[in-house]
């Protein structure tokens, strides 16, 4: 009765416009009161502190400082006049390289989160600049980032193996297929908004000449290089990779005469509110998670559906399911430290692979990221844009129903992401 | 009345000593009419918030690294530090007949924490590396190492072993791209993990016990009668009971598991173990400060003149 | 008063950007190092990756702050009213920040057991991180440095402060 009370007032506090960083954190104070747990509340400083004491956190400002840096450098204006000229004469051609890039940026980012806060502040400018709505480009630029934790290297697969007891290279290998099968996906349903909505690109389009634009982009293109050979080589780990890529994108924004100390200032201005900004939703969010943790829910939630009695492939839909519902209000992280142990031991007795289960949970619980409430990548992409969080959701609705389809043919499928490691002989 | 445990790892009595602490304290405690709630996996947060909140009475009994206390109990760095004690059986008569221990809880107990004793993680730790058998000291010279902390640096540099500090959440990745080759750990880290999969080869050379603190919260625990007191007190004693017991098991598993995950396992030449000691022994001085040092040792040279 | 609780809220606006900009700087340069020490160093710095979380810590709070000020905090819905609702809205909003806020700042001086010395703070007074030696009280003393900084804004719209940032931090 309590909780339904507290439910309300926080509906009511949205409605009347609060920030959803306070709105969450005092609903989650109300309730440690509520349950009677207000000594509790003690852990809430200690909690804060430690949503940012992570070193892998890291990569999102510096990766947020670099596309700031790359956008006032002119930077990002070189690269995009190259992919038009590669790709321009496609409809949609920019929304292409907004997946194609989230692509390369999986084999460098683990995080769906960096990813969306680098490409937020860098390709939807530019795709604004070229005549798309900006939340079309807003809506692709969320729903390529979820690329990133599938494409090795990933975070939380890692997380996951680690957990598991589950091979980080076998899962690094299977997380390639369905990968590349999400990105084709989404470059078809690009395509076909490109024509229904009739997006810029295509025959009679001015596309700049390859030579020149190559020619102005060869500093720029040292950017992506720092960030993806620094990474592959073994140069450098992605948060420093990051860091070299804004001293970098500073060097050649100078160099290039259009960046100086003002604009070198408003750049770290930026990302400091936009890390602020994110931060503060993470503490509340966090607040959240602990008292589920301690009232033990994502534990009793999974003994009820282990309970169930279903059989191997209505547990493993129901999987999908606890995991979905988990991805909308829980930390990533979180969710996979409490259920998994839970949940895959008994799909595993019942026949289930633990790779090609690491990849569907993973899949899935980056999933959480895109759906309301509280979609941490629309939250951070509706941030660092201009876009209504409301009009981000019901854009990317039309691509989150397909990977929930592509999600499905996965689960269903497991041949197709176990081929690659089994191939490898990593399984 | 409930006693809440937390810990940072699955609930895995297999490949989880702490687990198996869990398992030898939970019946005693029951027996004395207790309620065991255990949170595995970080679920209450990470070492610091564990800590925190065992400090302030909210978990009741935290299971964790001893490097988080080390924070208000410098000398608590002497769990980690290379060639320090011979054995866990060295490790634990210290603890059992000497200060030390007294010495190590004093600053925490300001802080409302008391460390009642010390969990074996797995083996002690050894040389892990992507590139080739290491049996000598010279062997190690080519292989940029991961280092934990400034701990694990001023090793490496008393062996002349290049190293470089690298966050564990990149640990993996920096091994498959040769940002590093190689760190020191225990058997368990790298089973539990996969890393085995690029970390081809291993060495045990017994560089320390792998140790985690088992800390008690000690407003709750003064708060108790005298009765619960003793209760809690053999039932702390059963889970380290469980803990050493359980070892002997999982040593006897790590060589079919290396086997498995393919891992080369390369024993130290004769004599390389003494010159690692001997390079290495400056060291404690510079991490401990000479009077911690001269703490640590007085105890030692106590139990090891009996 | 309301004047001046305006400027107070300008000035400390002021601060947190610079110590936000100055951190932001030392994470920069402490994880660069870390590469540039790992090719041009044998014995790598042991601060570097402390240096940088920490940093981060200090830039993450004040841009909470800032972002407070700067009226950056997305929210799900943006009601348009008149001056009487907007009091009404800015009054609820308030509630929310005070609930929030306080157990934080409450928990961040008083323990469990009422003292100081177990909370956040005491506690943090007696520890020292581990490569740096660094007191932790100069790290977690950002937590209720920042939500503090955030009082003081919001009393400042109270007091009038209806300026908008948010354009010109966009550009
Ligand atoms: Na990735
Ligand atoms: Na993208």
């Amino acid at each position: 009765m309590l909780f339904f009370l507290i439910l309300a007032l926080s509906i009511l506090g949205l409605l009347a416009g609060g920030a959803i960083a306070y709105v969450v954190g005092a609903a989650s104070v109300l309730s440690f009161v509520a349950g009677g747990s207000s000594d509790f509340l003690a852990i809430l400083p200690q909690r804060v502190f430690s949503q940012l004491d992570v070193f892998a956190f890291l990569a999102m400002p510096l990766f947020v400082l670099t596309g700031d840096l790359m956008n006032r450098g002119g930077v990002t204006r070189a690269l995009i006049d190259l992919a038009m000229a590669l790709v321009g004469r496609f409809k949609g051609g920019l929304g292409h390289v907004n997946i194609m890039a989230s692509v390369f940026f999986a084999g460098v980012s683990g995080s769906a989160v960096a990813d969306a806060a680098a490409m937020s502040n860098t390709l939807v400018p530019a795709m604004r600049e070229r005549g798309y709505t900006e939340t079309y480009a807003a809506a692709v630029t969320a729903a390529s980032s979820i690329i990133g934790p599938i494409i090795p290297p990933s975070v939380i697969l890692i997380f996951y193996g680690a957990l598991m007891g589950a091979s980080v290279p076998a899962l690094f290998a299977a997380g390639v297929m369905p990968g590349l099968l999400l990105a084709a996906v989404l470059m078809a349903m690009n395509a076909w908004f490109a024509r229904r909505d009739d997006h810029p690109g295509g025959a009679g389009i001015a596309v700049p000449r390859l030579g020149p634009a190559l020619w102005h982009a060869l500093p720029a293109l040292s950017l992506p290089l720092i960030i993806l050979g620094g990474v592959l080589f073994g140069f450098a780990t992605p948060a420093e990779s990051a860091a070299v890529a804004v001293l970098a994108a500073m060097g050649i924004g100078i160099a290039r005469g259009e960046l100086d100390w003002a604009g070198i200032v408003k750049a770290g201005e930026r990302t400091a509110v936009m890390l602020g900004a994110v931060f503060v939703i993470l503490c509340a969010i966090a607040a959240f998670s602990y008292l589920a943790a301690l009232y033990q829910l994502p534990r009793r939630l999974g003994e009820e559906v282990a309970e169930l009695g279903l059989g191997p492939v209505g547990y493993l839909i129901a999987i999908n399911v606890v995991f979905l519902l988990a991805g909308m209000v829980m930390d990533v992280k979180a969710a996979v430290a409490l259920l998994a142990p839970i949940l895959v031991p008994v799909a595993l007795e019942m026949g289930a692979d633990p790779v090609h289960l690491g990849i569907v949970i993973c899949f899935n619980i980056t999933l959480g990221l895109l759906s309301p409430p509280f979609g941490g990548v629309l939250i951070i992409i509706s941030t660092v844009t201009s876009v209504n969080y409301w009009s981000l959701v019901r854009a990317v609705a039309p691509f989150l129903t397909a990977q929930i389809a592509l999600l499905l043919i996965l689960t269903l499928f497991s041949e197709i992401t176990l081929w690659l490691p089994r191939s490898l002989g990593l399984l | 009345e409930t006693i809440r445990i937390a810990m940072n790892d699955a609930e895995d009595i297999v490949t989880n000593g702490e687990f198996a602490f869990v398992e030898g304290f939970r019946p005693v405690a029951e027996a004395g009419g207790f309620t065991v709630e255990v949170f595995p996996s970080n679920a209450l947060g990470n070492e610091e918030e564990r800590l925190s909140q065992t400090t302030q009475g909210l978990i009741h009994i935290n299971l964790g690294a001893a490097t988080a206390p080390a924070s208000m109990s410098p000398l608590l760095r002497m769990t980690i530090l290379p060639f320090l004690f011979a054995s866990t059986e060295e490790f634990d008569a210290v603890m059992a007949r000497t200060e030390l221990l007294g010495n190590l809880n004093s600053p925490l107990l300001e802080n409302g924490v008391r460390i009642a004793g010390f969990n074996v993680r797995g083996l002690d730790a050894g040389f892990f590396n992507t590139k080739t058998p290491v049996a000598t000291v010279e062997d190690l010279q080519g292989l940029r190492m991961r280092a934990l902390n400034k701990g694990q640096v001023a090793f490496f540099g008393a062996l002349g072993v290049s190293s470089t500090i690298v966050d564990w959440s990149e640990v993996s990745n920096a091994l498959q791209t040769g940002v590093v080759d190689g760190y020191v750990n225990p058997p368990n880290s790298a089973l539990r993990t996969g890393h085995t999969e690029f970390l081809r080869h291993y060495t045990p050379a017994a560089l320390a016990p792998s140790f985690r603190a088992v800390m008690v919260s000690e407003d709750w625990y003064a708060g108790l009668s005298d009765e619960a007191r003793a209760t809690i007190d053999a039932a702390l004693a059963a889970g380290f009971k469980a803990n050493r017991d359980w070892l002997p098991g999982w040593a006897a598993q790590v060589d079919a598991r290396f086997a498995e995950a393919g891992v080369t396992v390369t024993e130290l030449a004769p004599g390389e173990r003494d010159r690692l000691v001997e390079m290495s022994t400056p060291i404690h001085a510079q991490l401990l400060g000479e009077e911690g040092l001269e703490r640590v040792m007085g105890a030692l040279n106590q139990i090891r003149g009996q | 008063m309301r004047a001046a609780l305006i400027s107070l809220s300008d000035a400390l606006h002021a601060a947190t950007r610079l110590v936000a900009l100055v951190m932001l700087a030392v994470l920069v340069g402490a994880v660069s190092l870390q590469v540039i020490a790992r090719y041009g160093f044998s014995a790598p710095p042991v601060w570097t990756e402390e240096a940088a979380r920490y940093a981060m810590i200090w830039v993450g709070l004040m841009g909470a702050a800032m972002s407070f000020k700067a009226r950056f905090d997305p929210a799900l819905f943006t009601p348009k009213t008149g001056r009487r609702g907007r009091i009404a809205l800015r009054a609820v909003q308030t509630l929310f920040v005070l609930i929030f806020t306080a157990p934080i700042l409450y928990y961040s001086v008083i323990g469990t057991n009422g003292t100081f010395a177990r909370s956040f703070l005491g506690r943090a007074i007696r520890s020292t991180s581990g490569a740096m030696d660094l007191p932790m009280i100069w790290v977690a003393a950002a937590v209720p440095v920042a939500f503090t900084v955030i009082l003081v804004h919001l009393a400042a719209r109270w007091a009038g402060d209806a300026r908008d940032l948010k354009s010109e931090l966009l550009t």
